[in-house]
């Protein structure tokens, strides 16, 4: 549900060169720690990093804001980030915002 | 359906086989279904001359009623109707006596010969009935004209004439033709009316004209065309709910449309128009009284005119008063539906210094001049105190920036900037200065090397204008896209009253609306080159908004209204742009030299005259000495008492494509631009009054 809080986890899946990070809960205001504490870190070490997006029902404007943060502070680095399993009325606010265009389409597996 | 019952046949072959067999495909049976009679053998002559065919008589065995006919011989005479067996058979009897009886119903071959009785074979039409009498050798012939049917013992028949023996039963009927009513009903786009066109349909009846007896008579129909309305009232009303109309029936309408026997449109169903309202006004109350400018009459010359000019008033005068809008009535639709008024206008009011508003009244706070600025709706009314300067205003005095009226006992000198809401009068000269005022400016000496705008500057305000309307436009998309964020439903709004819509606004900027921060901040460098021609507060007001919440990176918390509220001030601001001013601003000087003069009234140099001066004026320009050197412009017309210089000096005048130019001596070096044809004069011309002519070309019409 939209108001109640629905704090932001994950889970990770190493496999060599790939991390696999299942999202659980909003990308909202809420996750910035989480972002920039625990998982920036977290993605330095890999080359192939992907966020699964299937538990995550809502996002704000701050948890859009830490995505593209999160994009451009690997943007010049050897880690290739991707997001998958993006659900579709999450995926409807990222096309409003036009996200798929400043992030690359392809980053959408 | 043709109903061809042939009973008997007599037919002639070259020897008897070829005969019956000719005569069984006439009657299209085998051998075994006739009777053969054999009446003529063959002959056979010496070389064919004198030959005689052999003759049979051929009868089918089941035939009920051999008619007489086929029993007698009967001469060949009257073929009433194309047959083609007939006529495979009958030139083989061209040289006998004998003839075919094909006793059909529907053919009957006359003979001509044998005429025993005096009774007449004759027909005739009685009160629509057929009576028909024959004799042992003749028999009436009646044709059947279009539209008429006729049942032969009881067998319609299509045949188009018949050969009728009394014994006969024939029925005659007119064809009756019926044509059903077609209506439709249909209901306007803006369902205000509803429409039921009616073609009523009719009945055709067919009677046949009675006829005298007579051998061959004409079964001739008479038309009787009937119309009729078979649309009923509860068709239309069914017709009607089909269509939602609930309102405004007009009974007696429908009513007329289901009697009337003439194609027609009814209007069966009328709405309401809406009424339309007035925009709100303001009403001036102030008295005015007339002042002596300086204008051209229609003969060219130079005269003074009549101008208004607002009185001072005392302090609690009422300088008028805002008029509501009234409201338009909105309509009903015929559908029960509100058909709203058109929107009406407020005046949208802004007060400057010195008023108040009581009510719907505008008064006056001290005594002074009011100063009433209109602008499509919006309207600006102002107390213009007056500043009078004893001195000049120089270093010592300081720039100038005034409310009201300035008047200025000395000059004003190098450098020094002057600014007023209201009339600029300086008694002496304005050197290397700006000078710039929202109503007139008047400088009794000479203008050197300075800047003097008169009115607000239409021009820059159209152009900031124009980048106006796209941001607006841009914004009003921006919180567009924005609801429908939040209408989604996997976005939550629960972070905007901790950190507002500036991150949301940035993410949009990044992409979706990157033209953004260019035009804006191309907006803002304009606006701030050209911002000293602008006294208006809004200007400044949205510029600096535009600033914080698009530039600069405040951790402020913008909210959604913020926002809507910048996009109507954007809007109206554009409005304002679009809408030329109404007030009346000039330039009055003696001369001008090295200067630039922009007023969006006339500019009139009455002194010595403009040397090497650009001027524009949206209104006319009257120099009344010399004009030498510089570009001068003028969009309702120029008129020079003496142009260029025996150095040909390089003087342009460009006027708009529709204006004249006149010039009582133009000397080498005038150059003319009327619209975008340009003509110099060579040598001096007098009392030259140039204008575009109907192929593009600069012609005098000499004065």
């Amino acid at each position: 549900m939209k108001g109640v809080i629905n704090m932001l986890k994950y889970s990770l899946v190493e496999l060599d060169d790939n991390l696999q990070i299942l999202l659980k809960g909003d990308l909202d205001i809420d996750s910035t720690e989480i972002i920039n504490d625990e998982l920036i870190p977290k993605i330095l070490s890999f080359n192939q990093v992907n966020l699964n997006f299937k538990h995550v029902p809502f996002v704000d404007s701050s948890g859009m804001g830490l995505l593209l943060t999160l994009f451009h502070a690997f943007a010049e680095s050897d880690t290739r980030i991707t997001i998958s399993n993006v659900r579709e009325d999450v995926f409807e606010i990222f096309e409003l915002l036009q996200i798929p265009d400043i992030l690359g389409e392809d980053i959408f597996i | 359906m043709e109903v061809k019952i042939m009973r008997s046949v007599i037919s002639k072959g070259k020897n008897i086989m070829e005969a019956i067999e000719l005569g069984l495909n006439v009657l299209g049976v085998e051998q075994n279904e006739v009777n053969i009679e054999v009446l003529h053998q063959e002959k056979k002559g010496f070389l064919k001359i004198g030959n005689k065919l052999a003759t049979v008589k051929l009868s089918k065995i089941d035939t009920p009623n051999n008619t007489t006919a086929s029993t007698d011989f009967m001469s060949l005479l009257n073929i009433i109707e194309d047959d083609e067996k007939a006529f495979e058979i009958l030139p083989q009897f061209q040289e006998s006596n004998q003839v075919i009886a094909l006793s059909s119903p529907n053919k009957i071959i006359v003979n001509d010969e044998e005429k025993e009785e005096k009774k007449e074979a004759i027909a005739w039409v009685e009160e629509g009935k057929l009576f028909v009498q024959n004799t042992p050798t003749h028999y009436p012939v009646v044709s059947i004209d279009k539209g008429i049917e006729v049942k032969l013992n009881g067998v319609l028949t299509k045949e188009l004439s018949l050969i009728l023996s009394q014994n006969d039963t024939v029925e005659i009927y007119g064809v009756k033709e019926e044509k059903e009513t077609k209506w439709s009903v249909s209901m306007d786009s803006n369902k205000l009316r509803v429409t039921l066109d009616v073609e009523p349909g009719y009945q055709l009846i067919r009677t046949i004209r009675d006829t005298k007896p007579s051998r061959q008579i004409r079964l001739v129909a008479d038309k009787h065309k009937e119309p009729f309305n078979t649309l009923t009232y509860e068709q239309v009303i069914q017709a009607m709910g089909s269509l939602q109309v609930k309102y405004g029936f007009n009974h007696s309408e429908i009513m007329k449309a289901v009697e009337t026997l003439k194609k027609g449109s009814f209007e069966i169903a009328t709405g309401k128009e809406s009424m339309n309202g007035q925009d709100g006004w303001f009403e001036t109350m102030v008295k005015t009284h007339s002042e002596k400018t300086l204008i051209e009459d229609e003969s060219g010359k130079i005269n003074f005119r009549e101008q208004r000019i607002i009185n001072t008033v005392d302090a609690g005068s009422v300088i008028g008063v805002v008029h509501l809008p009234v409201a338009g009535r909105p309509g009903v639709t015929v559908t029960n539906e509100p058909l709203p008024a058109k929107q009406t206008n407020p005046v949208q009011l802004k007060l400057g210094t010195g008023v108040s508003l009581m009510g719907d009244k505008v008064v006056a706070l001290e005594s002074g001049r009011p100063t009433i600025e209109k602008r499509g709706r919006f309207v600006k009314v102002s107390l213009l105190q007056k500043l009078v300067i004893p001195g000049s205003v120089n270093l010592t005095s300081g720039n100038i920036r005034f409310n009201g009226d300035v008047t200025v006992m000395g000059s004003i000198e190098e450098n020094m900037k002057v600014e007023a809401q209201g009339n600029i009068v300086v008694h002496q000269s304005i050197t290397g200065a700006k000078v710039s005022a929202m109503n007139s400016i008047i400088a009794q000496q000479n203008v050197i090397g300075s800047e003097l705008t008169a009115g607000q500057n239409n021009v820059f305000i159209a152009e900031m204008g124009f980048l106006l309307a796209t941001m607006s436009e841009q914004i009003d998309k921006m919180i567009h896209v924005i609801n429908q964020l939040m209408a989604s439903s996997a976005f939550k709004s629960t972070d905007f009253p901790t950190i507002g819509l500036k991150p949301l606004i940035h993410i949009l900027l990044e992409r979706k609306f990157k033209n953004f921060i260019p035009i804006t901040k191309n907006y803002l460098n304009n606006f701030k080159k050209g911002n000293h021609l602008i006294l208006d507060e809004e200007w400044f007001e949205v510029s600096r908004t535009l600033e914080r919440l698009f530039l600069t990176a405040s951790k402020e918390i913008t909210t959604l209204e913020e926002i809507i509220q910048l996009a109507s001030n954007v809007r109206n601001l554009y409005e304002s742009s679009q809408t030329p001013a109404e007030s009346v601003s000039y330039i009055n000087i003696s001369s001008a030299t090295n200067s630039q003069l922009y007023c969006s009234g006339n500019i009139t140099i009455l002194g010595k005259g403009c040397i090497n001066t650009k001027i524009h004026s949206e209104g006319m320009l009257v120099i009344d000495k010399v004009l030498r050197g510089g570009e001068v412009y003028a969009k309702q017309g120029v008129q020079i008492q003496e142009s260029g210089s025996e150095n040909g000096t390089i003087t342009i005048i460009t006027v708009p494509r529709n204006q004249t130019i006149r010039i009582n001596k133009a000397m080498e070096g005038t150059t003319l631009i009327i619209g975008n044809v340009r003509k110099v004069i060579d040598e001096t011309t007098h009392f030259i009054n140039a204008r575009l002519n109907t192929t593009g070309e600069i012609v005098f019409d000499y004065l």
